[in-house]
Protein backbone atom coordinates (compact mmCIF):
# COMPACT_ATOMS: atom_id res chain seq x y z
CA UNK A 1 0.00 0.00 0.00
CA UNK A 2 1.07 3.46 -0.88
CA UNK A 3 1.25 6.58 1.44
CA UNK A 4 -1.12 8.68 0.55
CA UNK A 5 -0.85 11.48 3.26
CA UNK A 6 2.03 12.36 5.17
CA UNK A 7 2.13 15.00 7.42
CA UNK A 8 5.29 16.02 9.25
CA UNK A 9 5.35 18.60 11.79
CA UNK A 10 2.72 20.42 11.14
CA UNK A 11 1.95 23.63 13.41
CA UNK A 12 -1.01 26.17 12.52
CA UNK A 13 -2.25 29.22 14.72
CA UNK A 14 -5.04 31.14 14.53
CA UNK A 15 -3.64 34.09 16.71
CA UNK A 16 -2.94 32.90 20.06
CA UNK A 17 -4.55 29.77 19.79
CA UNK A 18 -2.16 26.53 18.15
CA UNK A 19 -4.75 24.41 16.03
CA UNK A 20 -2.31 22.03 15.61
CA UNK A 21 0.91 21.58 17.61
CA UNK A 22 3.66 19.67 15.77
CA UNK A 23 1.70 17.17 14.48
CA UNK A 24 2.84 14.00 12.39
CA UNK A 25 0.79 11.50 10.50
CA UNK A 26 1.11 9.18 8.11
CA UNK A 27 -1.75 7.54 6.07
CA UNK A 28 -1.81 4.91 4.18
CA UNK A 29 -3.96 4.55 1.12
CA UNK A 30 -6.81 2.65 0.76
CA UNK A 31 -8.41 3.25 3.78
CA UNK A 32 -10.72 4.67 5.67
CA UNK A 33 -9.30 6.66 8.39
CA UNK A 34 -11.92 7.94 11.39
CA UNK A 35 -10.45 11.14 12.93
CA UNK A 36 -11.84 11.53 16.62
CA UNK A 37 -11.26 15.00 18.82
CA UNK A 38 -13.89 16.78 20.83
CA UNK A 39 -14.26 20.46 19.50
CA UNK A 40 -11.32 22.62 19.15
CA UNK A 41 -9.18 19.56 18.77
CA UNK A 42 -7.62 20.32 15.60
CA UNK A 43 -9.73 18.60 13.29
CA UNK A 44 -11.16 20.78 10.75
CA UNK A 45 -8.04 22.53 10.62
CA UNK A 46 -6.00 19.39 9.83
CA UNK A 47 -8.52 18.71 6.74
CA UNK A 48 -8.44 22.49 5.54
CA UNK A 49 -4.63 22.32 5.36
CA UNK A 50 -4.51 19.09 3.65
CA UNK A 51 -7.63 19.98 1.42
CA UNK A 52 -5.26 23.30 0.49
CA UNK A 53 -7.83 26.19 1.95
CA UNK A 54 -5.45 27.45 4.69
CA UNK A 55 -1.94 29.23 3.35
CA UNK A 56 -0.50 29.59 6.14
CA UNK A 57 1.13 27.03 8.60
CA UNK A 58 4.63 25.53 9.52
CA UNK A 59 5.76 21.96 9.12
CA UNK A 60 5.45 19.67 5.56
CA UNK A 61 2.30 18.26 4.15
CA UNK A 62 2.55 15.66 1.23
CA UNK A 63 -0.52 14.60 -0.97
CA UNK A 64 1.15 11.84 -2.65
CA UNK A 65 3.97 13.26 -2.64
CA UNK A 66 2.64 16.38 -3.77
CA UNK A 67 2.51 19.79 -1.26
CA UNK A 68 -1.31 20.98 -1.51
CA UNK A 69 -1.88 22.73 -4.24
CA UNK A 70 -3.42 22.66 -7.64
CA UNK A 71 -1.71 19.44 -7.97
CA UNK A 72 -3.19 17.93 -5.36
CA UNK A 73 -6.88 19.83 -5.43
CA UNK A 74 -7.09 17.74 -8.51
CA UNK A 75 -6.97 14.14 -6.57
CA UNK A 76 -8.32 15.48 -3.56
CA UNK A 77 -12.48 16.00 -2.77
CA UNK A 78 -13.42 17.85 0.13
CA UNK A 79 -16.34 17.81 2.00
CA UNK A 80 -16.63 21.33 4.02
CA UNK A 81 -18.59 20.93 7.33
CA UNK A 82 -20.59 24.15 5.46
CA UNK A 83 -23.24 24.50 2.57
CA UNK A 84 -20.35 25.72 -0.13
CA UNK A 85 -22.73 25.57 -2.75
CA UNK A 86 -24.60 28.61 -4.31
CA UNK A 87 -28.28 28.78 -2.59
CA UNK A 88 -29.69 29.85 -6.04
CA UNK A 89 -28.28 27.23 -7.80
CA UNK A 90 -30.43 23.23 -8.29
CA UNK A 91 -28.54 19.93 -7.63
CA UNK A 92 -28.52 19.78 -11.34
CA UNK A 93 -26.58 23.13 -12.20
CA UNK A 94 -24.50 21.77 -8.78
CA UNK A 95 -23.53 18.69 -10.83
CA UNK A 96 -23.06 20.87 -13.96
CA UNK A 97 -20.58 22.82 -12.34
CA UNK A 98 -18.67 19.70 -11.05
CA UNK A 99 -18.17 18.41 -14.33
CA UNK A 100 -16.84 21.53 -15.31
CA UNK A 101 -14.27 21.96 -12.40
CA UNK A 102 -13.14 18.32 -11.41
CA UNK A 103 -11.96 15.99 -14.29
CA UNK A 104 -12.30 12.59 -12.42
CA UNK A 105 -15.90 13.67 -11.30
CA UNK A 106 -18.85 11.02 -12.76
CA UNK A 107 -22.02 13.38 -13.53
CA UNK A 108 -23.86 10.14 -14.21
CA UNK A 109 -23.34 8.59 -10.94
CA UNK A 110 -24.04 12.24 -9.07
CA UNK A 111 -27.20 12.23 -10.65
CA UNK A 112 -28.08 8.64 -9.94
CA UNK A 113 -27.17 9.12 -6.42
CA UNK A 114 -29.43 12.44 -5.85
CA UNK A 115 -32.26 10.76 -7.64
CA UNK A 116 -31.62 7.60 -5.06
CA UNK A 117 -31.98 10.31 -2.08
CA UNK A 118 -35.14 11.51 -3.48
CA UNK A 119 -33.98 14.92 -3.79
CA UNK A 120 -35.73 16.71 -7.25
CA UNK A 121 -32.72 17.81 -9.02
CA UNK A 122 -34.90 20.97 -10.47
CA UNK A 123 -35.74 22.48 -6.96
CA UNK A 124 -32.93 25.38 -5.93
CA UNK A 125 -30.62 24.41 -2.93
CA UNK A 126 -32.35 26.82 -0.86
CA UNK A 127 -35.81 25.22 -0.62
CA UNK A 128 -34.18 22.24 0.21
CA UNK A 129 -34.31 21.07 3.85
CA UNK A 130 -30.56 20.73 5.49
CA UNK A 131 -30.04 16.97 5.22
CA UNK A 132 -31.00 17.35 1.70
CA UNK A 133 -28.77 19.79 1.03
CA UNK A 134 -26.14 17.55 2.85
CA UNK A 135 -26.96 14.61 1.04
CA UNK A 136 -26.57 16.97 -2.26
CA UNK A 137 -23.09 17.87 -1.49
CA UNK A 138 -22.28 14.48 -0.38
CA UNK A 139 -23.10 13.13 -3.69
CA UNK A 140 -21.25 15.69 -5.55
CA UNK A 141 -17.73 14.85 -2.89
CA UNK A 142 -18.22 11.33 -3.42
CA UNK A 143 -19.25 10.90 -7.35
CA UNK A 144 -15.58 12.07 -7.78
CA UNK A 145 -13.17 9.62 -8.60
CA UNK A 146 -10.30 11.09 -6.41
CA UNK A 147 -7.61 9.48 -4.41
CA UNK A 148 -8.22 10.59 -0.98
CA UNK A 149 -11.81 11.70 0.25
CA UNK A 150 -12.14 14.36 3.40
CA UNK A 151 -15.22 14.21 5.24
CA UNK A 152 -15.12 16.47 7.46
CA UNK A 153 -18.58 15.87 10.04
CA UNK A 154 -20.58 14.55 7.36
CA UNK A 155 -22.82 12.86 9.45
CA UNK A 156 -23.83 15.59 11.95
CA UNK A 157 -26.96 17.62 12.67
CA UNK A 158 -28.85 14.92 10.46
CA UNK A 159 -30.73 12.65 12.15
CA UNK A 160 -29.89 8.94 12.47
CA UNK A 161 -31.87 7.61 9.22
CA UNK A 162 -29.69 10.02 7.38
CA UNK A 163 -26.47 9.37 9.16
CA UNK A 164 -26.97 5.55 7.95
CA UNK A 165 -27.73 6.41 4.47
CA UNK A 166 -24.96 8.99 4.20
CA UNK A 167 -22.55 6.14 5.54
CA UNK A 168 -23.49 3.56 3.33
CA UNK A 169 -23.49 6.50 0.39
CA UNK A 170 -19.45 6.66 1.32
CA UNK A 171 -19.34 3.02 1.74
CA UNK A 172 -20.53 1.84 -1.80
CA UNK A 173 -19.46 5.21 -3.26
CA UNK A 174 -15.90 5.59 -2.62
CA UNK A 175 -12.48 4.20 -4.54
CA UNK A 176 -11.19 1.24 -2.54
CA UNK A 177 -7.54 2.42 -3.69
CA UNK A 178 -8.53 6.02 -2.38
CA UNK A 179 -7.77 6.87 1.40
CA UNK A 180 -10.88 8.45 3.30
CA UNK A 181 -10.50 10.55 6.23
CA UNK A 182 -13.95 11.19 7.69
CA UNK A 183 -13.66 13.78 10.76
CA UNK A 184 -16.98 13.31 13.55
CA UNK A 185 -17.32 12.70 17.27
CA UNK A 186 -19.83 10.42 16.53
CA UNK A 187 -17.69 7.48 17.08
CA UNK A 188 -20.12 4.86 17.66
CA UNK A 189 -21.16 5.48 13.69
CA UNK A 190 -18.18 5.47 12.52
CA UNK A 191 -16.12 2.80 14.30
CA UNK A 192 -17.62 -0.29 12.87
CA UNK A 193 -16.30 0.63 9.13
CA UNK A 194 -13.30 2.59 10.14
CA UNK A 195 -10.04 0.42 9.27
CA UNK A 196 -8.14 3.13 11.23
CA UNK A 197 -8.30 6.27 13.56
CA UNK A 198 -6.59 9.04 14.52
CA UNK A 199 -7.41 10.47 18.38
CA UNK A 200 -6.33 14.09 17.89
CA UNK A 201 -6.59 16.65 21.40
CA UNK A 202 -5.20 20.28 21.43
CA UNK A 203 -3.87 20.13 18.02
CA UNK A 204 -1.72 17.01 18.64
CA UNK A 205 -2.28 12.99 17.73
CA UNK A 206 -3.41 11.10 21.15
CA UNK A 207 -3.48 7.95 19.67
CA UNK A 208 -3.70 6.46 15.87
CA UNK A 209 -3.10 3.70 14.09
CA UNK A 210 -5.22 0.21 12.82
CA UNK A 211 -8.57 0.18 14.60
CA UNK A 212 -7.98 -3.71 15.63
CA UNK A 213 -4.50 -3.05 17.24
CA UNK A 214 -6.05 0.25 19.22
CA UNK A 215 -8.98 -1.94 20.38
CA UNK A 216 -6.42 -4.68 21.22
CA UNK A 217 -3.83 -2.55 22.81
CA UNK A 218 -6.47 -0.56 24.71
CA UNK A 219 -8.37 -2.83 26.00
CA UNK A 220 -11.83 -1.37 25.00
CA UNK A 221 -13.91 -0.18 22.11
CA UNK A 222 -12.49 3.38 20.30
CA UNK A 223 -15.95 4.55 21.58
CA UNK A 224 -15.04 3.58 25.17
CA UNK A 225 -11.23 5.12 24.71
CA UNK A 226 -13.13 8.30 23.13
CA UNK A 227 -14.88 9.06 26.71
CA UNK A 228 -12.36 7.68 28.83
CA UNK A 229 -9.38 10.12 26.55
CA UNK A 230 -11.63 12.92 26.91
CA UNK A 231 -13.19 12.94 30.12
CA UNK A 232 -10.56 15.14 31.51
CA UNK A 233 -10.49 18.49 30.46
CA UNK A 234 -8.04 20.02 28.41
CA UNK A 235 -5.81 23.02 30.05
CA UNK A 236 -5.36 25.95 28.07
CA UNK B 1 -9.49 25.78 -16.00
CA UNK B 2 -10.22 29.72 -16.77
CA UNK B 3 -12.66 29.21 -19.29
CA UNK B 4 -14.86 26.93 -17.18
CA UNK B 5 -14.79 29.08 -13.85
CA UNK B 6 -15.82 31.98 -15.73
CA UNK B 7 -18.53 30.24 -17.53
CA UNK B 8 -19.87 29.36 -13.95
CA UNK B 9 -19.69 33.04 -12.81
CA UNK B 10 -21.49 34.09 -15.84
CA UNK B 11 -23.98 30.70 -15.08
CA UNK B 12 -24.18 31.95 -11.43
CA UNK B 13 -24.67 35.68 -12.03
CA UNK B 14 -27.02 35.64 -14.79
CA UNK B 15 -29.91 36.08 -12.60
CA UNK B 16 -29.10 38.60 -9.63
CA UNK B 17 -27.40 40.72 -12.89
CA UNK B 18 -30.31 40.59 -14.46
CA UNK B 19 -32.30 41.63 -11.35
CA UNK B 20 -30.23 45.05 -10.82
CA UNK B 21 -31.11 45.42 -14.90
CA UNK B 22 -34.61 44.50 -14.56
CA UNK B 23 -34.96 47.09 -11.69
CA UNK B 24 -32.73 49.67 -13.84
CA UNK B 25 -34.95 49.44 -16.98
CA UNK B 26 -37.96 49.54 -14.68
CA UNK B 27 -37.09 52.68 -12.83
CA UNK B 28 -36.14 54.46 -16.34
CA UNK B 29 -39.03 54.05 -18.31
CA UNK B 30 -41.54 54.34 -15.60
CA UNK B 31 -39.03 57.78 -14.58
CA UNK B 32 -38.32 58.71 -18.51
CA UNK B 33 -42.22 58.34 -18.75
CA UNK B 34 -43.76 60.63 -15.43
CA UNK B 35 -41.47 63.58 -17.59
CA UNK B 36 -42.69 62.90 -20.64
CA UNK B 37 -46.66 63.49 -18.67
CA UNK B 38 -45.20 67.61 -18.23
CA UNK B 39 -46.53 67.56 -14.75
CA UNK B 40 -43.75 69.76 -12.88
CA UNK B 41 -43.84 67.77 -9.70
CA UNK B 42 -44.60 64.74 -11.24
CA UNK B 43 -41.66 65.41 -14.00
CA UNK B 44 -39.18 66.26 -11.46
CA UNK B 45 -39.62 63.00 -9.15
CA UNK B 46 -40.08 61.16 -13.16
CA UNK B 47 -36.38 62.75 -13.79
CA UNK B 48 -34.76 61.52 -10.20
CA UNK B 49 -36.20 58.07 -10.64
CA UNK B 50 -35.07 57.70 -14.18
CA UNK B 51 -31.55 59.29 -12.86
CA UNK B 52 -31.43 56.95 -9.89
CA UNK B 53 -31.66 53.94 -12.63
CA UNK B 54 -28.05 54.65 -13.60
CA UNK B 55 -27.14 55.24 -10.54
CA UNK B 56 -28.08 51.71 -9.23
CA UNK B 57 -25.90 50.59 -12.69
CA UNK B 58 -22.73 52.47 -12.00
CA UNK B 59 -22.69 52.50 -8.33
CA UNK B 60 -24.83 48.74 -7.38
CA UNK B 61 -23.43 46.68 -9.83
CA UNK B 62 -19.69 47.51 -8.24
CA UNK B 63 -20.77 46.63 -4.75
CA UNK B 64 -22.66 43.74 -6.00
CA UNK B 65 -19.21 42.72 -7.37
CA UNK B 66 -17.80 43.13 -4.32
CA UNK B 67 -19.84 41.52 -2.46
CA UNK B 68 -19.94 38.37 -4.35
CA UNK B 69 -15.63 38.86 -4.55
CA UNK B 70 -15.82 38.29 -0.83
CA UNK B 71 -18.69 35.37 -0.70
CA UNK B 72 -16.76 33.31 -3.24
CA UNK B 73 -13.37 33.76 -1.91
CA UNK B 74 -13.79 33.37 1.70
CA UNK B 75 -17.42 33.39 2.76
CA UNK B 76 -18.74 29.60 2.38
CA UNK B 77 -18.87 29.55 -1.01
CA UNK B 78 -14.69 29.98 -1.06
CA UNK B 79 -14.71 26.39 0.11
CA UNK B 80 -15.90 25.18 -3.28
CA UNK B 81 -13.51 28.11 -5.20
CA UNK B 82 -10.34 27.17 -3.70
CA UNK B 83 -11.27 23.46 -3.61
CA UNK B 84 -10.94 23.47 -7.56
CA UNK B 85 -7.97 22.84 -8.93
CA UNK B 86 -6.67 26.27 -10.10
CA UNK B 87 -3.85 28.59 -9.36
CA UNK B 88 -4.52 31.76 -7.14
CA UNK B 89 -3.14 33.19 -11.01
CA UNK B 90 -5.98 32.01 -13.02
CA UNK B 91 -8.64 32.63 -9.71
CA UNK B 92 -7.93 36.31 -9.88
CA UNK B 93 -7.18 36.38 -13.80
CA UNK B 94 -11.48 35.10 -14.00
CA UNK B 95 -12.61 37.20 -11.08
CA UNK B 96 -10.44 40.46 -12.47
CA UNK B 97 -12.06 39.86 -16.10
CA UNK B 98 -15.40 38.99 -14.86
CA UNK B 99 -15.71 42.54 -12.85
CA UNK B 100 -13.82 45.01 -15.78
CA UNK B 101 -16.44 43.46 -18.36
CA UNK B 102 -19.50 43.74 -16.11
CA UNK B 103 -18.71 46.96 -14.95
CA UNK B 104 -17.90 48.25 -17.77
CA UNK B 105 -21.23 46.90 -19.34
CA UNK B 106 -22.90 48.70 -16.25
CA UNK B 107 -21.03 52.10 -16.71
CA UNK B 108 -21.50 52.25 -20.80
CA UNK B 109 -25.50 50.74 -19.72
CA UNK B 110 -25.48 54.13 -17.19
CA UNK B 111 -24.36 56.12 -19.45
CA UNK B 112 -27.16 55.14 -22.04
CA UNK B 113 -29.75 55.63 -19.91
CA UNK B 114 -28.39 58.99 -18.70
CA UNK B 115 -28.37 60.35 -21.85
CA UNK B 116 -31.94 59.17 -22.47
CA UNK B 117 -32.85 60.83 -19.83
CA UNK B 118 -31.77 63.92 -20.66
CA UNK B 119 -32.88 63.48 -24.21
CA UNK B 120 -36.64 63.08 -22.59
CA UNK B 121 -36.21 65.93 -20.29
CA UNK B 122 -35.47 68.32 -23.37
CA UNK B 123 -38.36 66.69 -25.49
CA UNK B 124 -40.82 67.04 -21.98
CA UNK B 125 -39.56 70.80 -22.28
CA UNK B 126 -40.57 71.85 -26.06
CA UNK B 127 -36.76 70.67 -27.47
CA UNK B 128 -35.08 67.70 -29.20
CA UNK B 129 -32.82 65.17 -28.37
CA UNK B 130 -30.55 67.45 -30.79
CA UNK B 131 -30.77 69.91 -28.23
CA UNK B 132 -29.26 67.47 -25.86
CA UNK B 133 -26.41 66.30 -28.81
CA UNK B 134 -25.93 70.08 -29.23
CA UNK B 135 -25.42 70.41 -25.49
CA UNK B 136 -22.63 67.90 -25.47
CA UNK B 137 -20.85 68.97 -28.55
CA UNK B 138 -20.62 72.94 -26.77
CA UNK B 139 -19.25 71.55 -23.54
CA UNK B 140 -16.38 69.09 -25.53
CA UNK B 141 -15.89 72.05 -28.44
CA UNK B 142 -12.57 73.32 -27.42
CA UNK B 143 -11.24 69.90 -25.96
CA UNK B 144 -8.62 68.93 -28.35
CA UNK B 145 -8.38 65.62 -29.48
CA UNK B 146 -5.30 64.40 -27.84
CA UNK B 147 -7.19 65.45 -24.40
CA UNK B 148 -10.33 63.51 -25.23
CA UNK B 149 -8.41 60.16 -26.01
CA UNK B 150 -6.27 60.61 -22.49
CA UNK B 151 -9.68 61.23 -20.84
CA UNK B 152 -10.99 58.16 -21.97
CA UNK B 153 -7.70 55.89 -21.20
CA UNK B 154 -7.67 57.59 -18.05
CA UNK B 155 -11.02 56.46 -17.22
CA UNK B 156 -10.72 52.59 -18.30
CA UNK B 157 -7.08 52.96 -16.28
CA UNK B 158 -9.24 54.11 -13.73
CA UNK B 159 -11.77 51.13 -13.75
CA UNK B 160 -9.02 48.74 -13.79
CA UNK B 161 -7.27 50.17 -10.74
CA UNK B 162 -10.72 50.27 -9.21
CA UNK B 163 -11.01 46.59 -9.63
CA UNK B 164 -7.10 45.86 -8.43
CA UNK B 165 -8.14 47.86 -5.36
CA UNK B 166 -11.37 46.54 -4.29
CA UNK B 167 -9.59 42.62 -4.87
CA UNK B 168 -6.89 43.87 -2.11
CA UNK B 169 -9.28 45.11 0.30
CA UNK B 170 -10.91 42.20 0.66
CA UNK B 171 -7.88 39.90 -0.07
CA UNK B 172 -5.81 41.45 2.39
CA UNK B 173 -8.06 42.18 4.91
CA UNK B 174 -9.52 38.88 4.74
CA UNK B 175 -5.70 36.90 5.82
CA UNK B 176 -5.25 35.65 8.95
CA UNK B 177 -3.09 38.34 10.70
CA UNK B 178 -7.02 40.66 10.43
CA UNK B 179 -8.81 37.41 11.91
CA UNK B 180 -9.94 39.08 14.72
CA UNK B 181 -11.48 42.44 12.31
CA UNK B 182 -14.17 40.06 10.77
CA UNK B 183 -15.68 41.83 8.18
CA UNK B 184 -13.85 44.84 9.37
CA UNK B 185 -10.71 43.93 7.85
CA UNK B 186 -11.44 44.95 4.31
CA UNK B 187 -12.93 48.02 5.89
CA UNK B 188 -9.89 48.94 7.50
CA UNK B 189 -7.95 48.32 4.02
CA UNK B 190 -10.16 50.38 2.18
CA UNK B 191 -9.78 53.29 4.45
CA UNK B 192 -5.78 52.31 3.98
CA UNK B 193 -5.51 52.70 0.41
CA UNK B 194 -7.98 55.42 0.57
CA UNK B 195 -5.65 57.49 2.41
CA UNK B 196 -2.32 56.16 0.92
CA UNK B 197 -3.96 56.95 -3.04
CA UNK B 198 -4.92 61.07 -1.48
CA UNK B 199 -1.59 61.12 -0.17
CA UNK B 200 0.43 59.56 -3.60
CA UNK B 201 -2.01 61.84 -5.46
CA UNK B 202 -0.87 64.99 -3.30
CA UNK B 203 2.67 64.29 -3.83
CA UNK B 204 2.19 63.91 -7.29
CA UNK B 205 0.42 66.98 -7.77
CA UNK B 206 3.36 69.04 -6.13
CA UNK B 207 6.50 66.92 -7.57
CA UNK B 208 5.34 66.53 -11.16
CA UNK B 209 4.93 69.95 -13.34
CA UNK B 210 1.78 69.17 -15.73
CA UNK B 211 -1.24 70.49 -15.71
CA UNK B 212 -3.87 71.70 -18.30
CA UNK B 213 -5.84 75.27 -18.69
CA UNK B 214 -8.91 75.56 -17.10
CA UNK B 215 -10.84 74.79 -20.45
CA UNK B 216 -8.90 72.07 -21.22
CA UNK B 217 -7.55 73.34 -24.62
CA UNK B 218 -3.64 73.76 -23.41
CA UNK B 219 -1.15 71.65 -21.59
CA UNK B 220 1.00 73.58 -18.92
CA UNK B 221 3.82 72.87 -18.05
CA UNK B 222 4.77 74.02 -14.58
CA UNK B 223 5.14 73.68 -11.05
CA UNK B 224 1.31 73.82 -9.30
CA UNK B 225 2.94 74.60 -5.96
CA UNK B 226 2.96 79.06 -6.21
CA UNK B 227 -0.57 77.75 -7.54
CA UNK B 228 -1.61 76.39 -4.75
CA UNK B 229 0.41 79.59 -2.37
CA UNK B 230 -2.31 81.17 -4.46
CA UNK B 231 -5.18 79.30 -3.67
CA UNK B 232 -3.95 79.32 0.07
CA UNK B 233 -4.66 83.22 -0.08
CA UNK B 234 -7.82 82.97 -1.90
CA UNK B 235 -6.89 83.27 -5.35
CA UNK B 236 -7.61 80.98 -8.20
CA UNK B 237 -5.49 78.26 -9.83
CA UNK B 238 -4.43 79.31 -13.20
CA UNK B 239 -4.91 75.48 -14.57
CA UNK B 240 -5.52 72.26 -13.81
CA UNK B 241 -2.72 69.72 -11.85
CA UNK B 242 -2.41 66.52 -13.78
CA UNK B 243 0.77 65.00 -11.82
CA UNK B 244 -2.02 63.00 -9.94
CA UNK B 245 -3.21 61.02 -13.46
CA UNK B 246 0.20 58.81 -12.88
CA UNK B 247 -1.36 57.42 -9.32
CA UNK B 248 -3.80 54.96 -10.87
CA UNK B 249 -1.69 53.18 -13.72
CA UNK B 250 1.46 52.87 -10.88
CA UNK B 251 -0.93 51.21 -8.16
CA UNK B 252 -2.67 49.17 -10.52
CA UNK B 253 0.18 46.61 -10.50
CA UNK B 254 0.84 46.97 -7.30
CA UNK B 255 -2.63 46.47 -6.07
CA UNK B 256 -2.63 43.12 -8.48
CA UNK B 257 0.50 42.03 -7.22
CA UNK B 258 -0.31 41.94 -3.32
CA UNK B 259 -3.76 40.34 -4.13
CA UNK B 260 -2.01 37.37 -5.75
CA UNK B 261 0.30 37.68 -2.60
CA UNK B 262 -2.29 37.27 -0.09
CA UNK B 263 -4.43 34.79 -2.31
CA UNK B 264 -1.15 32.56 -2.53
CA UNK B 265 1.22 32.92 0.84
CA UNK B 266 -2.32 34.00 3.26
CA UNK B 267 -5.34 32.39 2.21
CA UNK B 268 -7.44 31.59 5.41
CA UNK B 269 -10.71 30.26 5.01
CA UNK B 270 -12.53 30.83 8.27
Amino acid sequence: MSTALEIRNLSRRYGPILALDDLSLTLEAGRIVALFGENGSGKTTLLKVVAGLLAEYTGEVLVHGERPGPATKAMVSFLPDESFLPSGITARGAVAMFTDFFADFDARRATALIDDFGIDSRRALKTLSKGQREKVQLALAMSRRARVYLLDEPISGVDPAARETILATILTQYDPEALVVISTHLIADIEPVADAAVFLRAGRVLFAGDADDLRAQQGMSLDRLFRTAYQTPVRS
Amino acid sequence: MYAALLKNEARLEARPLGAYLGIALALFVTGVAMVLLRVPAVSSLGFLAAIAASILLAVGIPLHLLQRYYATMYGRQGYLTHAVPATHTTLYAVKFSWALVVWLAALVLAAGLGLLTFIGQAIAAGGTAADVWRALDDAFATVPTATRVVMVAWLVIMLLANIAQFGWIVSFGMEERFRALGLGGPVVMWFVSYLVLQALSMLAIVLIPVGVTTDLSQLVFASFIPELAAAVEGGDPSFIPLGWLVVLPLVLPVFAVLTLRSLRDHTSLR
